[in-house]
C-alpha cells in the first residue's frame, strides 16, 4: 500500500490518508483479514501525529472498513466486501449496459451478443 | 536516605584525608602544644577544625549546583530528606571524631579517655551552634553565611581557653545541675540537644521546603 | 483516553516576570511540544509543575492525582531531563548515578547498563570532563532507566548538533513504543517537532497562546504567497502575519478561502511549525517586516 501525502492539497491530512486506505481496499491492494499498522508505527512511518492516525482508524471503523480487536490489532474488516463487490457489479452493470445500448442501436441481437460474449471469455481465459 | 547522605559525602571526597587528619592530628598537636587544656576544650576544638572542612565542602558544592539540587528535588527524594540527610551527615562526623579522640586516648600515655558527659557537652555546644548555623545557610545562602562561619571557627580556636578559663573561676551557681543524679543529669542534657536538633531540622525543613529552585 | 498531565490556573509572579493563567490537558500516549522563544515561561512553567517552585495558584495533576498530594509515587513515574549543567561536576557518572538511582522504586539496571553502552558513556568519567552532548545523554539514560511513564524536558536538545538531535528524536520514537508513554518536552528548536510532535502548545510572555494537535494546525495554516497589489487593508487582516516586499509579499495565514477570493495569483503552501509560532509572536509585537 503506498500512501503519498501531499503538501499542496487543500484536503486535510487525516482525510488524504484515509481515501488513500479506503482505494487500497478497493483495489485489493488490502485483502480483507489483512493487519494494519499499529498507530504508533503508521504514524512515525508517514511522520504524522498519532492522533491523526488515530482519527483515520476511528473513521475507517465507524465506516466499517476496518475492524479493531483489543490487544490482537486492526484488521481490513469483511463489512466492506459487500460494499465492493456492489461496487465492481454495479461497475459491470454499467459496462455491460453501455454495450447492449450499443448493440441495439447497430443492430446486432441477443443471441449474437451472447456468442461474442463468451468467445471473448474464452480468449480472455487463454489470454491468463 | 542513606544515599542522600552518601551524595554529602561524595560531595567532599577531594577532603576525606584531609578531615581524617585533623580528626587525629589536632588532639595530637593540641597535647604537644596546650596540653592544660585537654579533655572538653581540646575536643570541642578538635570537632570544630575538623567538621568546618566538610561543611565549607557540601555548602560551596550546593550553591555551585543549584540545578543538581532541583534535579534531585524532581526525583522522588523529598526536600525533607534531603535536609534530614545532611543532618545525619554531620552527626555521623561528630561520631567520627569521638571515635578518633577515643582510639587516641588509649594510643597516647598522655591522653585522658573523655568522659561520656565532656562528649555530651561538647555535642551540645556543636548542636546549638550547627542548629542555629544550618537553618541561617539554608534561608540566606552560603555566600553570605561564610564569613560568619570563619568567625566562628576563630572564635572557638582563640577564644576558647579564654572562656574555660572564666567560667571555671567563676563561680556558676551549678548546684541545681550537680544535685541532680547523674543519670538525670544526662538525660536533661539529651533532652535539651534533642529539643535544639528538632527545633533547627524543623527551621531548615521549612525554609528548604519554600525555596525557589 | 486518560489525560497524563493536567494543569490548570497555574499563576506565578516574580519580579519582572509572570506566568497567567497556564492550562493545558495532555492526552497519554503523545508527544507534546511546548514552544516559545527565550524567555517566554517554558522553564518556568516546568519548574512550577514539577514544584520546585512555589506557585502563586493553580492545580497540577499528573497521571490523574494532585501533584502536591502525591507527591513521590507521581515522581517515581517521571524521567526528567532538566538543564544540561544539573550534575555535581566533581563527581563522575557512576557516582552521580548512585545518588540518583535509589530514588526510583523501578530503576531497572539491566536497561541502564544498556543505554550506557549504547550511548557510549564510560561509568568511571568525571562530569566535568563530559561534553555537551554526552550530558544530555547521561541525563535522558537516567531519565529513561526506572521506567518512568512521562518524560518531561526543558530543552533536551538545545546546542546540540542535529545528528545528536535526530538521534535523541529516535529514542524518544523508541520510548513511545511502549503502551502508556507521553512526552512533554520544550524547545525552541520546532524543526524538531515538526516530525515527532502529536501536540504542539505555544507559550508567549508567560501566557498559553494555543495548545492545537499538531496535523490540524499545519493543515489549518497555510503560507500565502503572492502580489501585494491585490492586498487591501480588509485582507491584510486575514493574515496572522505578512510581510510585503517590492517582489512579492509572503504571509501565514488561516482563512484561506477568503483570501483565494480576495486574490487571484497566489501560491500556497504548508507551513511549519516555526513559521506559525513566529507569525504569531511577529504579530504580537506588531512588526511585521524582519
Amino acid at each position: 500500500m503506498n500512501i503519498l501525502i501531499s503538501n499542496i492539497s487543500d484536503k486535510p491530512l487525516y482525510q488524504q490518508i484515509k481515501e488513500q486506505i479506503k482505494d487500497a481496499i478497493f483495489k485489493g491492494e488490502l485483502a480483507e483479514g489483512d493487519l494494519l499498522p499499529s498507530i504508533r508505527s503508521f504514524a512515525n512511518d508517514l511522520q504524522v501525529s498519532v492522533l491523526t492516525i488515530r482519527r483515520v482508524y476511528d473513521e475507517l471503523e465507524q465506516e466499517s472498513f476496518i475492524t479493531s480487536q483489543a490487544g490482537r490489532g486492526t484488521f481490513v474488516s469483511a463489512g466492506n466486501i459487500e460494499l465492493l463487490r456492489d461496487a465492481k457489479r454495479r461497475l459491470v452493470e454499467t459496462q455491460l449496459q453501455e454495450a447492449i445500448h450499443n448493440a441495439q442501436l447497430f443492430g446486432i441481437s441477443k443471441k449474437e451478443l451472447n456468442t461474442m460474449m463468451d468467445i471473448l471469455y474464452e480468449e480472455e481465459n487463454t489470454d491468463e | 536516605m542513606i544515599n542522600l547522605i552518601k551524595k554529602d559525602f561524595l560531595l567532599m571526597k577531594k577532603y576525606l584525608v584531609l578531615m581524617i587528619l585533623l580528626a587525629f592530628g589536632i588532639p595530637l598537636f593540641l597535647i604537644w602544644q596546650a596540653p592544660s587544656i585537654m579533655g572538653f576544650p581540646a575536643f570541642l576544638i578538635t570537632v570544630v577544625f575538623t567538621v568546618y572542612i566538610p561543611l565549607q565542602s557540601v555548602s560551596l558544592a550546593e550553591t555551585k549546583y543549584p540545578k543538581t539540587t532541583a534535579l534531585l528535588c524532581s526525583t522522588p527524594y523529598t526536600r525533607g530528606a534531603i535536609v534530614n540527610a545532611r543532618y545525619v551527615f554531620f552527626l555521623i562526623l561528630f561520631i567520627f571524631c569521638w571515635f578518633a579522640y577515643v582510639i587516641l586516648s588509649f594510643i597516647v600515655p598522655k591522653m585522658d579517655i573523655i568522659s561520656i558527659l565532656d562528649v555530651i557537652i561538647t555535642f551540645l555546644i556543636f548542636s546549638i551552634v550547627l542548629g542555629i548555623y544550618i537553618p541561617l545557610q539554608y534561608k540566606f545562602g552560603f555566600e553570605k553565611m561564610k564569613y560568619v562561619l570563619m568567625i566562628l571557627l576563630f572564635a572557638t580556636t582563640f577564644l576558647m581557653p579564654s572562656i574555660v578559663k572564666m567560667l571555671t573561676h567563676a563561680n556558676i551557681n551549678l548546684d541545681i545541675f550537680t544535685s541532680l543524679s547523674s543519670p538525670v543529669r544526662y538525660a536533661a542534657l539529651i533532652t535539651v540537644i534533642f529539643i535544639v536538633i528538632l527545633m533547627s531540622l524543623s527551621a531548615s525543613i521549612r525554609t528548604f521546603q519554600k525555596k525557589e529552585l | 483516553m486518560n489525560n497524563v498531565l493536567e494543569v490548570s490556573g497555574l499563576n506565578k509572579s516574580y519580579r519582572t516576570f509572570q506566568l497567567k493563567d497556564i492550562s493545558f490537558t495532555l492526552p497519554e500516549n503523545c508527544i507534546t511540544g511546548f514552544i516559545g522563544i527565550n524567555g517566554a515561561g517554558k522553564t518556568t512553567t516546568i519548574k512550577n509543575i514539577l514544584g520546585l517552585a512555589p506557585k502563586d495558584s493553580g492545580i497540577v495533576k499528573v497521571f490523574g492525582k494532585d501533584i502536591e498530594k502525591h507527591e513521590r509515587v507521581i515522581k517515581d513515574r517521571i524521567g526528567i531531563v532538566l538543564d544540561e549543567g544539573a550534575f555535581y561536576e566533581e563527581l563522575t557518572i557512576s557516582e552521580m548515578k548512585s545518588i540518583i538511582a535509589p530514588a526510583y522504586s523501578r530503576w531497572n539496571e539491566n536497561e541502564y547498563k544498556s543505554f550506557m553502552e549504547r550511548f557510549d558513556l564510560n561509568p568511571q568519567q568525571k562530569i566535568s570532563t563530559l561534553s555537551k552532548g554526552m550530558r544530555m545523554k547521561f541525563s535522558l539514560v537516567l531519565a529513561l532507566s526506572h521506567n518512568a511513564d512521562l518524560l518531561i524536558m526543558d530543552e533536551p536538545t538545545s546546542g546540540l548538533d542535529p545528528l545528536i538531535r535526530s538521534q535523541f528524536m529516535n529514542i524518544l520514537l523508541e520510548f513511545m513504543k511502549k503502551e502508556g508513554k507521553s512526552v512533554f518536552f520544550s524547545t525552541h528548536i520546532t524543526s524538531d517537532l515538526d516530525k515527532i510532535a502529536d501536540i504542539i502548545i505555544l507559550i508567549n510572555d508567560g501566557q498559553i497562546v494555543f495548545e492545537e494537535e499538531k496535523d490540524t494546525l499545519l493543515d489549518t495554516y497555510k503560507i500565502v504567497k503572492g502580489n501585494p497589489k491585490e492586498l487591501s487593508d480588509k485582507t491584510r487582516k486575514l493574515f496572522l502575519s505578512i510581510q510585503e516586499t517590492a517582489y512579492g509579499f509572503t504571509g501565514i495565514a488561516k482563512n484561506i478561502t477568503e483570501i483565494k477570493s480576495a486574490c487571484k495569483n497566489i501560491l500556497m503552501e504548508k507551513p511549519t511549525i516555526e513559521d506559525i509560532m513566529l507569525g504569531y509572536i511577529g504579530g504580537d509585537n506588531g512588526d511585521q517586516s524582519y
